[in-house]
């Protein structure tokens, strides 16, 4: 692959289809104000977005609270409705299904939540609130109970927790429970919002090691959100970094933390928190401020107001989505730890948001 | 890729503990909770003995008292510990009680026996109360999880009417719906209840306290479909009519089988209320209220005729309301279940 015209595809053989074409997604919501309920404003949650998601990959998804990353990932799940753009899945274009025909999609993408506690309905035993994605998968009734108990050992519980409600559970137990929920369906893509951020460190590691092994042995797709880079360091295949509802940048896990291309990847990786005190203490430069309103995003990059790089032109013109070799894709006029020939090979990506600029970084219009 | 750390084998159960199949529920705890509540088990079984009693009021007449609730005893005399007694005296005043099989609690001013009135009046007002607390918690759950569900103008139109309802005094709002009713009647069609039915004062009783359970039913709800759970149960293909009635319905049962116990209480009340105005169950026929209203302008020379229906009607209000005030604190030990009274 020449990382020329592939835009947000994965470093995979070409001839693997996508298995999810996310295709300059936008998601708006209406600020209503005033005693009619008008429409003052829009709050830009994801805003021209492109990525796709091949079989078997794991997509990380990382940004600051409120950049769009759970709005994306809610829109895959058509939770919520996108106001333009498409969604592709295996290539049938499931935007506009209503909710009975999006039915034989619901069973092959499902949904790990964030909040394990408020993801189980307290009022259910846990085999009825596996049992509902046995039930959307068409299981009859009576082979149901062996099919939960399998899925909860599984998932690392005992089968003898069936009868059992989620309250009865800690919180790492109750996120298994939500996991053998989803599996229940028998999902080729299961969405994880922040799955482990509402765990203790400790069960955090027990948690993703579980979601590993069940991607090893099933052959699952992930995309997996996170708001910091240190969890989906291990478990992705690729990293979307996005901020005030754009992706910036996008590339090969290891890429991404050796090689950052965008200074609001490198601020973000300078906010991991490192153990080692001595090396805490070198010069890291964490992002300053607060992002800019997502009703009113300001023309050119969204980033340029708490850049250390930012010129004129980063206020002026919306930067592209730019393909560097390796399938590495960053949106910025100034990038950081390119070389010569990185920029050479450069070019525009087809993912690029249609009111970017098309100057490459490096070119005259860009200085 | 795996996170170094000791990680479980894959199949082994975490957490250890064996056996316990069967979960400790949320009704489970609650109701260990409520059995240390000694006073309200001690309330709840009260209203319970009243119940049983109105509901053995033929036996009581039949076989004890020997008389019928709407039966005549006006020229009659009786013996009381050897004396003769006139059931209701020349001028116009009865007999008070004679502790005895007939007459227990004296006669009224028609010489009937107030005790087989209080006891067939008590299924009156039972009746009422518990039919219009169905008709209050079945409409008020209907239009409460519509709304709050649904928002937007389903929710505008719901809130609307019910605020329409919600203007008015309840009691005022039941004397002018009970005095037009119980005139007429109501037909709806093939369907005719008739003036003087049970089933008016219930209608009416019902109707008018829905806005007051209906209110922070939505708003119980509004809170409940933004859970997790619910957007689960979408990503597992459930529809609206799933969502409200398998996610969103059970988590309400806490708070609607409070309001039952709680609304018991206000529906009898206003029952009495109606009757003693003359709006809800019509003489001959008793009620607690009005056995009240016939006995009021005798309450110096026959005090009995109020004192009696009026201290059933505490017991049995007291006993289901404070009964109603275990089960809340059983079921809702955090207190977020509120009921918005005025």
């Amino acid at each position: 692959m020449t990382a020329t015209e592939t835009g947000g595809e994965a470093p995979a053989p070409a001839a693997t289809a996508p298995l999810l074409e996310i295709d300059h997604l936008q998601v708006l919501f209406p600020v209503r104000a005033g005693m009619l309920g008008r429409t003052r404003a829009h709050v830009h949650a994801v805003d021209d977005v492109t990525i796709n998601l091949t079989e078997g990959e794991t997509l990380g998804l990382v940004g600051e609270s409120g950049c769009g990353k759970t709005t994306l990932a809610r829109t895959v799940l058509r939770l919520t409705k996108p106001t333009g753009g498409h969604l592709r899945f295996r290539g049938n274009d499931i935007t506009a299904l209503g909710q009975r025909d999006l039915r034989p999609f619901r069973a092959e993408v499902q949904m790990v939540f964030q909040d394990p506690q408020a993801s189980l309905n307290p009022r259910k035993r846990v085999g009825q609130i596996i049992s509902a994605g046995l039930a959307l998968r068409g299981m009859p009734e009576k082979d149901r109970p062996a099919r939960v108990r399998e899925l909860l050992a599984q998932v690392g519980l005992s089968p003898e927790h069936v009868n059992r409600f989620p309250h009865e559970f800690s919180g790492g137990q109750r996120q298994r429970v939500g996991v053998a929920r989803a599996l229940a369906a028998e999902p080729r893509l299961i969405v994880l919002d922040e799955p482990v951020s509402a765990l203790d460190v400790s069960i955090q590691a027990q948690v993703v090691n579980l979601l590993d092994d069940l991607q090893d042995r099933l052959g699952l797709s992930y995309i997996f959100v996170a708001h910091d880079l240190s969890v989906v360091r291990h478990v992705s295949d690729r990293i979307a970094v996005m901020y005030l509802g754009k992706i910036v940048e996008v590339s090969p896990a290891e890429a991404l933390y050796s090689r950052p291309i965008h200074p609001y990847t490198e601020a973000l990786l300078d906010s991991v928190p490192i153990p080692d005190a001595e090396r805490a203490r070198r010069a890291r430069k964490p992002v300053q401020g607060d992002p800019p309103s997502a009703t009113a995003p300001p023309p050119g990059c969204r980033f340029a107001g708490r850049c250390p790089h930012a010129t004129d032109v980063c206020r002026r013109v919306e930067p592209p989505l730019v393909a560097y070799p390796g399938g590495h894709l960053a949106a910025c006029h100034h990038p950081r730890n390119v070389s010569a020939e990185d920029l050479a090979a450069a070019v525009i990506s087809p993912s690029s948001p249609a009111s970017s600029g098309d100057s490459l970084p490096g070119s005259e219009a860009a200085l | 890729m795996a996170i170094e750390t000791s990680h479980p084998p894959l199949l082994a159960p975490i957490g250890g503990e064996e056996a316990a199949p069967a979960g400790i529920g949320p009704y489970r705890l609650a109701l260990r909770r409520l059995r240390r509540n000694k006073t309200a088990i001690a309330f709840g079984a009260l209203f319970l003995i009243v119940v049983i009693l109105c509901l053995l009021a033929p036996v009581y007449a039949n076989d004890i008292a020997h008389t019928g609730p709407n039966t005549n005893h006006i020229t009659e005399v009786i013996k009381v510990g050897g004396k003769s007694r006139d059931v209701v005296s020349p001028d116009g005043i009865p007999t008070g009680p004679t502790w005895g099989s007939k007459f227990f609690f004296g006669a009224d001013p028609s010489g009937r026996d107030v005790a087989v009135r209080l006891l067939y009046g008590g299924r009156n007002s039972l009746e009422i109360g518990i039919l219009a607390t169905i008709i209050t918690i079945v409409l008020a759950t209907a239009a409460g999880v519509v709304a709050g569900y649904f928002r937007g103008w389903a929710d505008g139109l719901i809130s609307r009417t019910l605020d329409l309802i919600w203007a008015y005094p309840a009691v005022l709002l039941g004397v002018a719906l009970g005095v037009n009713l119980a005139l007429g009647g109501i037909s709806v069609g093939p369907l005719h209840i008739k003036g003087n039915s049970n089933w008016i004062p219930a209608l009416v009783i019902g109707v008018v306290y829905v806005p007051y359970i209906a209110r922070p039913i939505r708003g119980q709800v509004l809170g409940l479909r933004e859970r997790e759970y619910i957007d689960a149960a979408r990503t597992l293909g459930a529809g609206h009519l799933r969502i409200m009635a398998s996610e969103i319905l059970p988590n309400l049962s806490s708070t609607l089988v409070v309001f039952v116990a709680l609304q018991m209480a206000q529906s009898i009340v206003l029952e009495a209320s109606l009757s003693f105005l003359g709006a809800g169950v019509q003489p001959p026929n008793p009620s607690w209220g009005t056995m009240i209203s016939e006995g009021v302008s005798l309450i110096t020379a026959a005090p009995h005729l109020v004192l009696v229906p009026g201290i059933m009607l505490i017991v049995a209000v007291l006993s289901v309301n404070v009964f109603g005030e275990g089960l809340r604190a059983a079921l809702d030990p955090r207190a977020t279940i509120r009921a918005n009274r005025t």
